[in-house]
């Protein structure tokens, strides 16, 4: 009941600014009534899917994705102080962020009934369910976008500029403006709103289909938007949970917290996040002639050869390289710069478990952070065919490299150790492993600490199943190992000596 | 493992033997190998130290550059294993190391809050001593400074405000007062007294001769051998 109050004041609140109104009318009208035509020629044009017909279907989802962000975020960026307010008066956070959203939901049905009704005096609608549907999807998604930028950015020439930037992208590198295959843009907040609205099928959404998919989307966005908000509207609590002082919750909380601020007020390590997938991935990728390479594969339990175009998996196989070379860096300088530190905080009563625990977690973050970076880069040129497998191989391979790291800091220190740090990485995964050097690896780099998640990487980008148990047990033995040499290590060298 | 009561003659002449030690250590020995191998040979260093701590007193540890001071104290602290003898302590322990071992990309408040964690304190007894070290030391403008931004003089103030923390009953400081002006030496020895009458005990490692009258007794190292002076 209060909820439902809530929103009635929430919309009662909108609609007493006329100028809201105004634009509520004014963006299909220019959107689906006087720039679809242009738009659908564009499209014709810049090689999209479907060409004019289903662009002009999509713009009353464009129109209603529009409407709906900027009045969610008009909302929610306006009226934070007073909603917290609220909350402090007593009001639920999760009943105050429940009441923003189905205001916002509201304003998205309304949005998306405006733009209908434009598109059918334009054009008429085919398959009225279908658009109807797909433009309200589009509107909880916007609705969703403008939630998070309103709780995240409080100045409103700021706050629209990123919503627009937002829209702009994800219209004009749509599926249906631009090709529809392109895995750069896939990831695109309506890419598989879009293809299901018109139905053109995408071919790339596999068992969840593209439905699946862009229902995915709109759900995951509402409750992205539904935490963000309710974390920004809470009230600061005087008390909040604190471990026992000294406890290991305590000190692991401690420890690991002031661990990632270190981390990240380094700046070199944030250069070369950005630097190394960019350099390794795409310049493969741009440089990599055309031809027939052979590659050792493993497929339903035996060993092929096949003949790849090595201008089509360079790329793919050049990722873990830029993953193991960014993991080491990150074991190397997290470890090495606050060894001394340690060792201090040791003495002070940290216990050194907690201690080490603290530094892997950081250590193991860096991995996975350099490990999705690279990914996503990598997803722009190559396609693997177990998109699954090959990320959790990728990330395996970051882990025990990321260890490997952290042994090579106080084993060879810093100058020498940033040499290590290159050199090891590429001889491992760029020489020895390298599916464009040798068909498969030489003996003797089945040896090296990449071999076993190398084998799964490619398992994971070439192939259509997982065929490599033996390479599995090889690299999680590897990390196995490196974790107890770590642990060993860091003990030695920061563990209070008692006599 | 020695047991010359060297101490125990010097606790005996400041009228505190009767008092248990906070600390105590025994027949501390300590080794380093010097040269290249296969020359390398073992210098020693300490040849078996005993001391003996008391509450509430100031302890002055003197002696020759390289006689072992610090290698001592780090033994005392456990920063650095003993070849023989034993050392025992009871209460918190705070230590100040020579060489200000800091995280360097972290800042003053941030230093404090971890240390905090690693003592056990709860925050607001931690934020309550914190606030008292920035006004005691004078270097609370520096709070939100990165260690690696800091000038020397304020490094050591935090270095020895990281010691202070957690106000504890053994304090144990290499060198404290290097870096430091005048004004900051004079308040670091008013921090001392204040230790001192609540009952705390301070070991000092100093080479300032003007030091010797505020220390209630002085420990020189000489010949790998702790003795009253």
């Amino acid at each position: 009941m209060t909820t439902a109050l809530f929103v009635r004041r929430f919309l009662a609140d909108y609609a007493r600014n006329p100028v809201n109104l105004l634009v509520l009318l004014l963006i299909p009208v220019v959107l689906v009534v006087v720039a679809a035509p242009s738009l659908a020629d564009a499209a014709q044009l810049l090689g999209g899917a479907s060409g004019g017909p289903a662009v002009e279907t999509l713009t009353a989802g464009w129109a209603a994705g529009f409407l709906a962000g900027v009045a969610m975020y008009f909302q929610i960026s306006a009226a934070q102080d007073v909603d917290r307010r609220l909350v402090i008066s007593g009001l639920p956070a999760a009943r105050l962020v429940t009441a923003r959203l189905l205001t916002g939901l509201t304003l998205a049905a309304v949005a998306s009934a405006a733009a209908l009704v434009a598109l059918a005096l334009r054009t008429g609608i085919d398959t009225p369910a279908r658009v109807a549907a797909g433009t309200l999807m589009f509107a909880a998604i916007y609705l969703a976008i403008g939630a998070i930028v309103g709780a995240a950015v409080r100045n409103p020439v700021n706050g629209t500029v990123l919503i627009l930037f937002v829209w702009i992208l994800d219209v004009f590198f749509g599926p249906t403006l631009t090709a529809p295959d392109r895995a750069a843009t896939r990831g695109l907040p309506t890419h598989f709103v879009s293809l299901w609205m018109v139905d053109l099928p995408s071919r790339h959404g596999g068992r969840i289909s593209d439905l699946g998919w862009a229902l995915i989307w709109t759900v995951g966005a509402v409750a992205a938007a539904f935490t963000v908000v309710a974390a920004t509207t809470r009230v600061a609590q005087a008390r909040r949970w604190h471990a026992t002082p000294g406890s290991v919750a305590d000190q692991l909380v401690g420890a690991t917290g002031m661990g990632l601020r270190d981390w990240r007020r380094n700046p070199v390590l944030a250069v070369l996040l950005v630097v190394v997938p960019a350099v390794f991935i795409w310049l493969s990728d741009a440089i990599t002639p055309r031809g027939h390479t052979p590659v050792v594969l493993a497929e339903n339990g035996r060993r092929v050869t096949e003949m790849l175009d090595p201008a089509h998996i360079h790329a793919g196989t050049m990722a873990p390289i830029a993953i193991a070379s960014l993991a080491t860096l990150a074991g190397l300088f997290l470890v090495l710069d606050i060894r001394t530190g340690d060792q201090r905080l040791a003495l002070a009563g940290l216990r050194t478990g907690v201690l080490l625990a603290a530094r892997l977690t950081v250590v193991a973050l860096a991995a996975l952070v350099a490990t999705a970076a690279s990914l996503a880069v990598t997803a722009t040129v190559f396609d693997a065919h177990q998109r699954g497998l090959y990320a959790a191989a990728n990330t395996l391979l970051a882990l025990t490299y990321g260890l490997l790291g952290v042994l090579i800091g106080p084993l060879f220190g810093r100058v020498s150790g940033v040499f290590i740090a290159f050199l090891i990485p590429f001889l491992d995964i760029g020489i020895g492993q390298s599916p464009m050097l040798r068909a498969e690896p030489a003996t003797w780099a089945q040896y090296l600490p990449g071999y076993g998640s190398t084998r799964l990487v490619m398992d994971g980008a070439l192939t259509a199943s997982f065929d490599e148990i033996g390479a599995l047990i090889i690299a999680l033995a590897w990390f196995a190992a490196l974790l107890v040499a770590a642990i060993l290590l860091f003990r030695r060298t920061t563990r209070p000596a008692t006599s | 493992m020695s047991t010359t009561p060297t101490i125990a003659a010097a606790t005996a002449v400041t009228g505190e033997a009767s008092t248990e030690p906070v600390l105590t250590a025994h027949g501390i020995e300590k080794s380093y190998r010097r040269g290249v191998w296969p020359l390398r040979r073992p210098r020693p260093v300490l040849r078996g130290v005993d001391l003996a701590l008391h509450p509430g007193e100031v302890v002055g540890l003197v002696g020759e550059n390289g006689s072992g001071k610090s290698t001592l104290m780090k033994i005392l602290v456990g920063a650095l294993a003993a070849d023989a003898g034993t050392v025992t302590h009871h209460g918190r322990l705070g230590y100040r190391p020579q060489e200000p071992q800091v995280y360097g990309r972290l800042t003053c408040d941030e230093h404090f809050e971890l240390f905090g964690h690693a003592y056990g304190i709860s925050v607001a007894d931690e934020r309550s001593a914190r606030r008292d070290l920035y006004a005691a030391l004078g270097f609370e403008r520096y709070a939100g400074t990165r260690a690696d931004q800091l000038s020397g003089g304020t490094l050591a103030k935090l270095n020895l405000g990281l010691a202070l923390l957690a106000d504890p009953d053994l304090l144990l400081l290499d060198e404290p007062y290097a870096g430091f002006d005048w004004d900051t030496y004079q308040k670091f020895w008013t921090l001392v007294a204040q230790r001192r009458s609540a009952g705390r005990t301070v070991l000092i490692i100093s080479h300032f001769v003007v030091d010797e009258d505020r220390f209630d007794r002085i420990v020189e190292v000489r010949d790998g051998q702790a003795v009253p002076r």
